[in-house]
């Protein structure tokens, strides 16, 4: 097993390097932990802390940055491609959405499923929101998953 | 995003969709197949707007309904692996039709909502179709 740390750790220091530097320039909280995060996660492999803090990301400004699908693994699936995609969330289009998920739980609660299986509470689960992209590289520049 | 099982039992996923990217594959593919695949009248009324409304819809209703192997923490998609894809877009597709008819049957305000949202989904489905069937080399063109 190759880390990505140890195999590309010229280009991910600089990655990460880059990012620190982003993350001193932004005043917004969860982008500036987003960053830091994923840099350090960048040299560590260890995703977990930054993917959670990707999860929480709440300003006008959207990054995907890190090595996530596995669509060019064809022989075994698992090894992950890098990409990277920076986004301004467009707030009126994400506003209309939000407005139409007021039916969502109405929904959930009338599925044609057994009881047990239908009704959940979904509260603010999965908020879809839409984004204008600005930039994108890597597996998301070349028609990936996304 | 993320992949991560473990965040996703954490601290769940975000959802998005890159309004300007699919605002280019509407430009260079949809609007040219619904000139061949949507009758004049049908086409005359497609905008932009339908098929982004309609893919997030889909979004949204993708969010319906046990998302977990019952019992477990385990997301649905990746016990099925291999055939998550096509279980996942059948699926997208009955939850968008019986939201449909639930809207209908439900509260009169809804009925607005679910009439906007029927015709922007055979709009989209029709020009999926015809894409489809213009692979397979069948002419198509529904009267929706």
């Amino acid at each position: 097993v190759a880390r990505y740390s140890r195999y590309y750790a010229r280009d991910l220091t600089l990655a990460a390097r880059e990012l620190r530097a982003a993350a001193n320039l932004t005043r917004e909280p969860t982008l500036k932990r987003y960053l830091r995060a994923r840099a350090k996660a960048l040299l560590n492999d260890d995703y977990f802390a930054s993917d959670v803090a990707f999860v929480g990301l709440k300003g006008p400004i959207d990054v995907v940055l890190g090595p996530y699908e596995i669509d060019l693994d064809t022989w075994f699936g698992v090894k992950t491609a890098f990409e990277a995609s920076i986004a301004i969330v467009n707030k009126a289009a994400t506003r209309r959405i939000a407005g139409d998920s007021a039916h969502l739980q109405e929904l959930e609660d009338h599925l044609p499923l057994a009881p047990e299986l239908r009704g959940r509470k979904l509260g603010a689960a999965a908020p879809v929101l839409v984004l204008d992209a600005i930039y994108q590289g890597g597996l998301t520049a070349a028609g990936g998953a996304h | 995003l993320p992949n991560d099982l473990r965040v996703l039992n954490a601290a769940g996923a975000r959802t998005a969709t890159y309004r300007n990217i699919v605002e280019v594959y509407y430009q260079a593919y949809y609007a040219p197949i619904a000139e061949v695949a949507l009758a004049n009248s049908a086409r005359a009324k497609l905008q932009f707007a339908d098929v982004l409304d309609e893919i997030l819809m889909v979004r949204l209703f993708d969010s319906l309904g046990p998302q977990f192997v019952t019992g477990t923490t385990r997301p649905i998609a990746d016990a099925l692996q291999a055939k998550a894809g096509v279980s996942g877009q059948i699926r997208s597709m009955l939850l968008s039709l019986w939201a449909i008819a639930i809207l209908s049957s439900t509260a009169t305000s809804n009925r607005g909502t679910a009439q906007q949202y029927t015709r922007r989904f055979w709009f989209r489905r029709s020009i999926a179709f015809a894409e489809v069937s213009t692979v397979h080399g069948v002419k198509h063109r529904p009267t929706y």
